[in-house]
Formats: structure tokens, C-alpha cells, sequence
């Protein structure tokens, strides 16, 4: 099977809306990719793999989508866990217990993809105050009005004071919403119910925390 | 669980408590690509050039800022040392081309722009010396415009001449601008580096690439509560676990720098580059915001007591240490700074009477710049102020590292008095001179030679 590289010149003519799907038998450069992310050049990896809600056929009377069989629960499962452990589609075939592709020998190391974990926007929403009813309700409501998905949340209270910090996905956030006014929008919720609220982004704990 | 809760609030309360800011953000710009050497087009050319390369520089800080919740205190700018692109050009172009330089800083709203700097360590160009002459203009002039020039490197040795002419252009610095306040913007080095994002030495140098932007960390109060904790909380605290702890919130911040660094880069665009992570302790005016406190926190009573420089030595060495293994991007200065008027308690040692101007040049073998922001008499004589140049300069040269000198002769003052300067800049206390006479070893002429160890081939 012949292989496409793809290096810093190809970034911008391949780009569909921002994003470039990296599919089977695409090599990307680690200059195309430093390329890509100054220009703010999402790289989506294993591209078509990935069941979307859309592959989900509709009832065409009701207009609901289903069925949702097993079978598909089991292959979005899959999917997630790989993506949260940070090992992407191909990095997967090549490990020695999935099955070899017999005209795809290992990659040399270096030219692996990287996980899918790098195009990963996370905010980190951090609440302190005394404890009372609905704090925790009035934060999770702000952040899924933004279309924003939690990913974990610790709390902590010590007699009537709490301490709440979420890790928020902001790769769902809805049209029209951006960093910025996601920030606003849950930081002026949380103080509204008298918990101070601060929302940064995750990169930072990444950077200062994680070697 | 992604990130333990201790990690998630360790940041807030370096950010929120412990004055945890990223001090600069520098943007470098090439002026050698300039056509011509007529006044009006060098005006225009700097003008332009800045204005256009620089015009997003406190839009994209600001958006960054907002996204890790880290200050960004300061935007700065820094040009390719003016005396090599004015260099041939008639002498009423310099305090235009300087004057250009005010008015692009503040239309993009930078408070200092540096680059009206000149290199002379083996000898000065008759551009070199029209710049050198022009400070004291200049600086009266203007608000923003930063100047530097370096006088020795421990490949030349020192340019004894150069040193006489800045002792003169000090102490008339001095006397035309209030309080003196013009010599802030006016430093000279020896082995000055060619990527210092930190004001008033910043410069573009010759080897660097187009346009780069260089950060420049800080975060003495960082370290501070870092070693008060571990005392608390330690108290069995030695040395090596004292450096230890310097090490491990040196490497913090850095990588925090480095982030926000490249991510102002990622917002400006080609062709600007990143550059370095200048790892420098820079100390303000605020409490708990101090070098000095943080060698009072290791023991030692009040800053410039015995066992002072060797406290510095051991915060300095753990900086970059920390600092190097957080970033392959490491440059400028980064060490510990010890500006006397921006670190109250500085001020304060100066105040009691520990810190002296002895003391001072001995710590500066040790930290990362130089006697910096010392205010003296007004009637010091410049060969005097020349003499405590060559003293700093022979620290940098036989030591292979950057020193520098930034002084005050503030009009009217005696030892002891304090003059307010505002700001990041600070008070000031008068410290005091020895009367002896130099002017005969500071009128020799030419140059001291080279170090042996500077001939390394």
C-alpha cells in the first residue's frame, strides 16, 4: 500500500474548515504538524473510523435516531477508552497484541501519530465558597448550556466551606462560543450563587504538573 | 482523576497569592533590512516597521492572559542595536530615529522600547560615538526609548575610552532628567546577551532571526512561599533540599512561561519566531515580591550581611538548573536580578545599613546582571562613575558573564536620602561613594586586554 506524506506545503491546501483528516496511510511531517497548529489547524486522526451519531440510521417515521445495538455501544466504547488512554487508532494495530497488518510493518519509532489527546481543548473550572444548595447544580448547568462536556469532577468540604474543581472538554462547545465568553458565562454563574470561580486553561496545569 | 486537587490549587495560589506573573513579553524586530540613511526615510522606516510587526503584540498578550489566568505585567519591544543601522547616516538622524521610536511605542501601547544601543567592546565606529553622545538628549526627550551599550566582552577585554565617555554620560543623564530618572532607561554590560527580553538592556541582536518573541519569567514570591513551606513543614531543611525546592518551583514556572510564550507566538503569526524563556528572578516594588526576602527566608537576616552572596549563589545556581530542565529554550539573562530600587527589601538593607555598594558588586559575580538601579550623589564625578563601570565590566570579562550597570547620580542628594522614582521602577535610597580620586587610571585610554581564558580556540 503506498503511502502519502504529507509535509508543511500540504497543511493549508488540505484543510477543510479548519481541520485536515489524517486517514490510513497518511504520514504527516512533525514540521506539517508544528505547521498546523500555528495556524490553528486541527489534525483529526483515524478519520471515518470513528462511528458519529450521524452513522446512527433514523426511524423515518419519528425522526428518532436508533436502533442503538450493542454492537455499536461496544465499538464507541472501544473508540473512547483508546482515546482517553492516549493511544490512537494506528499506534493500537501496531501494538503486538492487535493483529498485524501483513503489508504494514511497524513504524521506526518517531514517526508514530501522536494520540488524538493533542488536539484536546480543556478548561479547568475551580469553585470555592461556603456550601449551600445548587452550587454544584448552578455550575454543571452553566457549563452545558455552553455545549461543554465535564470529564471530572472532585469536591471537597470542609465543614461549610467547599472547594469544587471540573475538567471540562470544550471540543463540544456550542456555535458561537469560544474560550473567552465559555469563561465569562461560568464564572459570573458560579459568583451569582456566592462561590468565587475561576476558569483557566488546562494547558497550563499540563505544562506546570505533567513532564 | 486528571489532575490531583493539591496540583489544581498550587497553581491558583501561585497565580492569585504568590505574585506568580510572567514579567515580559519582548518582541525582537530586525532594522538592518532599512534602505536608507536620509533622517526622514529612517523615521518612517522605524515608525512603520514597529507599528506594523508590533500592532497586535497587546491584543494577543491580552487574550492569553485571560486563557491561563497568568498576568503578563509587561509588552515590550526591542530593535536591532540602532548605532549599526544608522551607522553613516548624518548626526541629526539619531534623535529623530529615536523620537520615532517614543511615538511607535506608545501608538502600539508598549510603556519601553529598547535598541538605541550601540557595541563597542573592542572600539567605537564614528556612529558608535555620535549614538553614545546623544543619550543625554535623547533620554530628556523622550519617555519609552531605552538605551545600552556594551562596553566589554571576555573576547575583547574592555574599552577603557567607552567606559570614560558613559561615566560623563551618566552623570549628564543624571542632572537633565528629574530625579535622574533617564539613567533607568540607560544600561551598560559587559558580554551583553543578544536576546534579553528585560528592559533597559533589551536588544535584537545581529544573529537572531527576523522577528522573535522572548519571555521573560519571574516569580520571586513564588520561590519565597515555596522555601517558607518547606521550613514550615521541614524541619530538617539542608541545603541540598533548600536548592531542591528553588529547583522544583523553578521548573514550574518555566514550563508556565514557555506556554504562554509560544502561545502569544501562535496568536501574532508568522514571521514572528519564538525565542527564548529568560528564567530571571525579577523582583517589584510589592511586598513578599523580593529577592532579598528570599535570601532573609534561607537565614540570613537582612540582605548584603555576611553570607549573603553565598545564599545568592545557591538560589541563582538552582534557578537555571530547574530553569534548563524545563525548557531547551533557555536565554537572556536568567539568574537572579537584585535592581536595588524595584526589590523593597532591598530598599530596606540599603535602609539599615547592610547593603552597600561593596556588597552589591560582590553579589553581582554571582547574580545575573549587575549594580542595577543604584541611585549615588549627583556630584559624584564622572570618572568615578566610570571607575565603578571598569570594576563591573572586569567582574563580567574574567568571569565570562553578563554584568552590567545601571546608575543614578540623582542631583542634590547625600548618602541616605530617598528619592522616589513611581512605579515598577521603585525608591531609591542614596548609597554612599569612597572620595578617593581615579581620574588618573580612568584617563589612561584604550583598552584593558582580553583574559587569558578568553582565548579558547
Amino acid at each position: 500500500m503506498s503511502k502519502k506524506v504529507i509535509t508543511e506545503a500540504d497543511i493549508e491546501a488540505l484543510a477543510r474548515d479548519g481541520v485536515i483528516e489524517v486517514v490510513r496511510g497518511m504520514i504527516v511531517t512533525p514540521l506539517a504538524r508544528e505547521h498546523a497548529s500555528r495556524r490553528g489547524i486541527r489534525l483529526v486522526y483515524g478519520g471515518g473510523s470513528v462511528p458519529s451519531s450521524e452513522d446512527i440510521p433514523r426511524d423515518p417515521v419519528s425522526g428518532a435516531k436508533g436502533p442503538v445495538t450493542p454492537d455499536l455501544v461496544a465499538r464507541v466504547t472501544e473508540e473512547v477508552a483508546r482515546a482517553l488512554s492516549g493511544v490512537s487508532d494506528r499506534d493500537a494495530r501496531t501494538t503486538p497484541e492487535a493483529p498485524q497488518d501483513p503489508d504494514r510493518p511497524p513504524l521506526p519509532p518517531g514517526d508514530q501519530v501522536p494520540a488524538p489527546r493533542e488536539a484536546r481543548e480543556r478548561a479547568v473550572v475551580v469553585a470555592a465558597g461556603m456550601n449551600r444548595p445548587g452550587v454544584a447544580a448552578t455550575l454543571t448547568a452553566a457549563i452545558s448550556d455552553c455545549g461543554a462536556d465535564i470529564q471530572d469532577i472532585s469536591q471537597t468540604i470542609v465543614s461549610d466551606f467547599f472547594t469544587m474543581i471540573l475538567v471540562v472538554n470544550l471540543d463540544t462547545l456550542g456555535p458561537g462560543w469560544s474560550f473567552r465568553t465559555f469563561k465569562d458565562r461560568v464564572e459570573s454563574a458560579g459568583r451569582e450563587i456566592g462561590a468565587e470561580t475561576v476558569v483557566f486553561h488546562e494547558a497550563i496545569l499540563r505544562a506546570m504538573h505533567r513532564v | 482523576m486528571l489532575y490531583r486537587p493539591d496540583e489544581v490549587t498550587e497553581t491558583l495560589r501561585m497565580v492569585e497569592a504568590e505574585h506568580l506573573d510572567i514579567r515580559t513579553v519582548t518582541l525582537g524586530i530586525s532594522m538592518l533590512g532599512c534602505p536608507s540613511k536620509d533622517p526622514s526615510s529612517l523615521e518612517a522606516y522605524v515608525f512603520d516597521r514597529v507599528t506594523s510587526l508590533a500592532r497586535n503584540l497587546s491584543l494577543a498578550t491580552a487574550e492569553v492572559e485571560d486563557m491561563f489566568g497568568v498576568p503578563i505585567v509587561n509588552r515590550r519591544v526591542a530593535l536591532t542595536p540602532m548605532s549599526l543601522v544608522l551607522e553613516g547616516a548624518p548626526p541629526e538622524a539619531y534623535p529623530r530615529v529615536a523620537d520615532a521610536m517614543d511615538r511607535a511605542a506608545a501608538e502600539i501601547g508598549v510603556d519601553y522600547i529598547a535598541g538605541y544601543s550601540a557595541l563597542v567592546h573592542k572600539g567605537a565606529t564614528p556612529g558608535d560615538a555620535i549614538l553614545m553622545r546623544s543619550y543625554p538628549e535623547v533620554l530628556a526627550a523622550t519617555s519609552r526609548v531605552c538605551g545600552s551599550v556594551n562596553l566589554a566582552s571576555s573576547r575583547a577585554g574592555i574599552n577603557m575610552e567607552a567606559v570614560a565617555v558613559m561615566g560623563h554620560v551618566f552623570s549628564e543623564v543624571g542632572r537633565r532628567t528629574p530625579n535622574a530618572s533617564g539613567c533607568a532607561r540607560l544600561v551598560v554590560f559587559a558580554n551583553a546577551p543578544e536576546d534579553n527580553p528585560f528592559i533597559a538592556g533589551a536588544m535584537h541582536g545581529v544573529g537572531e532571526p527576523e522577528v522573535v518573541l522572548n519571555v521573560g519569567v519571574s516569580g520571586p514570591g513564588v520561590v519565597l512561599a515555596a522555601i517558607e513551606r518547606h521550613r514550615r513543614m521541614d524541619r530538617r531543611m539542608d541545603f541540598a533540599s533548600l536548592a531542591e525546592t528553588v529547583k522544583r518551583t523553578a521548573f514550574k514556572i518555566t514550563r508556565a512561561g514557555e506556554l504562554i510564550g509560544r502561545e502569544v507566538v501562535a496568536r501574532l503569526g508568522p514571521p514572528v519566531q519564538f525565542g527564548v524563556v529568560d528564567l530571571s528572578l525579577a523582583p517589584t516594588p510589592a511586598r513578599g515580591d523580593s529577592v532579598a526576602d528570599i535570601l532573609e527566608a534561607m537565614g540570613i537576616e537582612r540582605a548584603g550581611a555576611h553570607g549573603t552572596t553565598a545564599a545568592l549563589y545557591l538560589l541563582t545556581d538552582a534557578v537555571k538548573k530547574g530553569g534548563v530542565m524545563a525548557s531547551s529554550s533557555v536565554g537572556g539573562l536568567s539568574g537572579a536580578f537584585i535592581p536595588v530600587s524595584e526589590d523593597s527589601g532591598m530598599v530596606d538593607a540599603v535602609r539599615v545599613g547592610a547593603m552597600t555598594l561593596d556588597k552589591l558588586e560582590a553579589m553581582t559575580s554571582i547574580c545575573s546582571v549587575g549594580l542595577d538601579m543604584v541611585a549615588v550623589p549627583g556630584d559624584t564625578p564622572p570618572e568615578t562613575l566610570a571607575a565603578i563601570i571598569a570594576d563591573e565590566m572586569a567582574i563580567g570579562v574574567a568571569n565570562h558573564k553578563t554584568t552590567a550597570v545601571r546608575i543614578l547620580p540623582v542631583p542634590g542628594t547625600r548618602p541616605g536620602d530617598t528619592v522616589n522614582l513611581g512605579g515598577l521602577l521603585g525608591e531609591l535610597i542614596v548609597m554612599e561613594v569612597k572620595p578617593h580620586d581615579v581620574s588618573r587610571f580612568v584617563g589612561l585610554g584604550g583598552r584593558i586586554p582580553a583574559p587569558l581564558t578568553g582565548l579558547r580556540n
